[in-house]
């Protein structure tokens, strides 16, 4: 077993010792595997718990916490080096030592798949065997008295009894005067168990005999037990518990049911396999207004907007599903780019764009293929508007309409205007308003097409993204219809910060102290001030205690601590040189607080007069979040 | 019957905290080093007494100082926490006088004086002025007592470190170097051995004579008298 592993064990050990007071802190089944082809033989290790008052208390064979194995040896004797193969295998099942009783069923049979603790997938034609652990515990500071366990064990299988450390225990079989092969029942009979005891139980599970040979003949789901039942009396109340029933899938070809060939990784109980899954309703956007949502003709929204990044330019494209409308931004200037579907613009830099947005009544509808000549009445009006982001502005470069047939056919009106309800904002709202004339419509096959310049002198450095252009919409008023339908289209945003940004100042690089006595001292090393967009990241590496310069062993510890004064740092704990490698902290820059740090060196009689020092390395990174 | 009363102050224990001679090169403040605050922590372990710069068993001074703006992802400042520390030392004696009185010639031993000595480097010893008890006044057959001395937990232990006689130990300067145990507690008796023979007419026999200890690693900014020297040492 690993060290980390060892360490993932025992934080888990620790998290469940949290939630539960009497826990175990940890088990851990550590099977060394010899080089030489021994036969490993099990045998019981000594295992300690850390109790609640932080002793470690050696446990018992049997008990309520964690039990051990091992198996192999390893050893060598020469002049060269050797590897040794170590395997290690731990069951944590959190919160068991306040259950009163728990079951364990592990597979004997190596055809046995477990899916989960309850859940077993095995194959036909072949005997299958498993080991049940059940233990009952006390976990109160109160004995329990008729104390009993009773299970019953599916048909399709014969259970035997091993063993148990106390109480009388039995197997009886039901049905025995019956043809159908009989039922197992268990009873474990405890009767008294004191505070803190435990008890345990062994048996063995097989499948029954069926014919002549104890294996599944068919395929199908079998109960491989109704789950154990404890009954006790505590403090003159009779309490009931339970474990969860076990089964068993029986596959001709169990690994199939994953085409990986992995264990079964479902968690459902098998009667809910089969469950179909229902279908998700398809979310539907509310109406405004008087609008009509377009698309497919049945008042459903169509799934539309998609962004896609042009490689080599930054280009966000914003299209409608049904192609009537469509949006183009493409960066003009080289310090525009895109990332993550957002165009990104240093802060405080000038930046063009060229916004393109075309409006179309498709001459060919794939869901009806209706042709240009079929549907000729067309849309009466339709107006665009979109409203680009403050620090933006626009101006137009071309723009016009194309309607088959008629080559005169005005441009509609464009309206560039800065206004915004808000006092103190700008932005610039472009309507691009296209009305019938003469009775010339916008027929099917018509297309009209709008290019911008939009410029900013310098976006504010900010850590939330800003806007380049929303409410970005169509409208259109088809011949015949009351309504208009509305075409939205997604947002376009700049990542305003582009390039994460920091201004980093620190007071002081070095610290000197001049010690006559010993004693414990403290000061403030440094104050780490930071402005900037996104986020300082401040690490610690190569801080160390005090080293003597001479080359002549000897220290002074040193300890560093976090805050806006000396008893806030001191509240903070002091964290010494070599955790503090191990940290970061952080700067908001969106609200930067300045980070304090302080120092503190113990120093003792046993350091000698002389020069020590301390090298070590703070690195900032900035980041966007 | 006549007494023979000799009387025997043997020395003056001198302690010089430091000699220019025998310091620490010493390391000097950065360029442009600020002293600052700083915070010593009482003897009770949790107050926190506050120190304006100058004052106090420690002195601390900040320097360098960073600043960066770019876009630049990462960069590194780094940072280096030095201290000086000066050579102490605590010491006791457990008397300056030996006292003896003495009715019979013979050779007689005492431990006396239990010598106790702490510091966090090496520390010399110079013995000066040893010499036979003397006289005080005129006439006598032999005007001095032979007079010895040695170091050791215990008598057998003294004899075994050998009897260095008073004068010899006038060109016998010690050196304890830095050790554990000096930095604990260094620990030893002073033995005398006098031999009172009959020509020794009866009467006061006396020495006078200095024990000198020097820390041998004393940073140079530290004064002769123990307290904070000249702070304004060349600069890095």
């Amino acid at each position: 077993m690993t060290w980390t592993a060892k360490t993932r064990l025992a934080n888990g050990a620790r998290l469940s010792g949290r939630r539960s007071l009497a826990v175990a802190t940890a088990i851990v089944l550590a099977i060394i595997a010899m080089g030489l082809p021994a036969v490993a033989q099990e045998r019981p290790l000594s295992a300690w718990r850390l109790d609640e008052w932080g002793t470690w208390a050696g446990l018992p064979e049997v008990n309520p916490y964690a039990t051990i194995t091992g198996s192999g040896s390893s050893e060598g004797w020469g002049n060269a080096g050797a590897s040794v193969g170590i395997t290690a295998r731990a069951v944590f099942e959190p919160d068991l030592s306040r259950a009163e009783i728990s079951a364990e069923f592990v597979p004997v049979s190596r055809a046995i798949i477990a899916s989960d603790s309850r859940l077993f997938i095995a194959p036909l034609g072949q005997r299958l065997e498993w080991k049940v652990i059940v233990t009952v515990r006390n976990p109160n500071d109160v004995s329990m008295t008729n104390v009993r366990v009773h299970n019953q064990f599916g048909k399709a299988f014969r259970a035997a009894l091993t063993g148990q450390s106390v109480g009388d225990a039995r197997m009886a079989d039901a049905d025995v005067k019956g043809l159908l092969p009989s039922s197992s029942g268990f009873t474990w009979d405890i009767g008294y168990l004191g505070p803190g005891a435990a008890a345990k139980a062994e048996l063995m599970v097989t499948t029954n005999q069926s014919g002549d040979r104890a294996e599944f003949a068919e395929e199908g789901v079998y109960s491989l037990d109704t789950g154990f039942q404890l009954t006790y009396r505590l403090l003159g109340k009779d309490e009931v518990r339970n474990t969860a029933p076990c089964s068993v899938i029986a596959r001709r070809n169990p690994s199939a049911l994953r085409s990986d060939g992995e264990p079964y990784g479902v968690s459902q109980k098998p009667i809910e396999q089969g469950l179909p899954l229902q279908e998700r309703p398809v979310p539907v956007r509310p109406e405004v207004g008087r609008s009509v949502p377009i698309g497919g003709g049945q008042g459903g929204i169509v799934p539309s907007v998609r962004a896609k990044q042009v490689e080599g330019s930054a280009q966000i494209t914003r299209v409608h599903g049904t192609g009537m409308f469509k949006v183009i931004a493409t960066g003009v200037s080289d310090n525009v780019g895109v990332k993550d579907g957002k165009f990104t613009v240093p802060a405080g830099e000038q930046a063009e764009w060229k916004a393109e947005i075309w409006v179309k009544n498709p001459a060919s509808q794939s869901s009806s293929r209706v042709q240009p000549q079929d549907q000729p009445e067309g849309w009466n009006a339709w107006t665009v508007t979109l409203l680009f982001g403050q620090h933006l502005t626009a101006e137009e470069i071309e723009r016009s309409v194309f309607v088959p047939g008629y080559h005169e056919i005005g441009n509609g009106t464009l309206t560039i205007q800065e206004d915004y309800p808000e006092p103190g904002i700008t932005r610039v709202t472009i309507i691009w308003n296209w009305h019938q004339a003469a009775g010339n419509r916008f027929l099917p096959g018509s297309e009209a097409y709008l290019a911008l310049r939009v410029k900013t002198n310098g976006l504010p450095p900010s850590d939330k993204d800003l806007t380049f252009c929303d409410h970005i919409n169509m409208e259109y008023n088809p011949v015949g219809s009351g309504y208009w339908h509305q075409v939205p289209l997604d947002p376009i945003y700049i990542k305003s910060a582009g390039e994460p940004h920091a201004d980093v100042s620190v007071t002081a690089t070095r610290l000197d102290w001049r010690v006559r006595k010993p004693g414990t001292y403290a000061a403030l090393a440094t104050t780490i001030t930071a402005s900037g967009t996104g986020k300082l990241s401040i690490q610690f590496s190569k801080f160390a205690d005090l080293a003597r310069t001479d080359g002549i062993a000897g220290t002074i510890a040193a300890f560093y601590g976090f805050g806006d004064d000396l008893a806030a740092a001191e509240t903070g704990g002091w964290i010494s040189s070599a955790d503090l490698n191990s940290k970061t902290r952080y700067i908001d820059l969106s609200e930067p607080v300045p980070v304090l740090m302080w120092s503190k060196m113990s120093v003792g009689e046993e350091v000698s007069s002389a020069e020590y020092e301390s090298k070590g390395v703070i690195t900032f990174i900035v980041s966007n979040n | 019957m006549k007494r023979l009363l000799v009387l025997f102050a043997i020395m003056a224990l001198i302690f010089i905290p430091a000699m220019a001679s025998a310091a620490l090169p010493g390391e000097p403040l950065p360029l442009g080093a600020v002293e600052v605050e700083h915070w010593e922590l009482a003897a009770d372990g949790t107050t926190w007494v506050h120190k304006e710069p100058g004052d106090g068993l420690a002195r601390c001074w900040r320097s360098g100082g960073d600043q960066g703006e770019c876009n630049q992802t990462s960069w590194v400042v780094n940072f280096t926490h030095h201290a000086a520390m000066a050579q102490w030392s605590k010491w006791s004696i457990g008397g300056t006088r030996w006292d003896w009185r003495i009715l019979k010639p013979g050779t007689y031993a005492a431990d006396c004086i239990e010598f106790k000595l702490q510091s966090n480097n090496s520390v010399l010893i110079d013995y000066e002025n040893f010499a036979d008890l003397l006289r005080t006044t005129a006439g006598g057959v032999k005007q001095t007592i032979d007079t010895y001395y040695s170091f050791g937990e215990s008598i057998g232990q003294a004899e075994a470190n050998g009897w260095v006689r008073a004068d010899a130990l006038n060109k016998h300067d010690d050196i304890i170097p830095d050790s554990a145990i000096l930095h604990v507690n260094y620990v030893t008796k002073l033995f005398n051995k006098i031999v009172v023979e009959n020509c020794n007419s009866s009467g006061e026999y006396e020495d006078t004579a200095t024990i000198t200890l020097t820390l041998l690693n004393q940073q140079p900014w530290v004064d002769p008298a123990g307290g904070w020297g000249n702070q304004s040492l060349p600069t890095i």
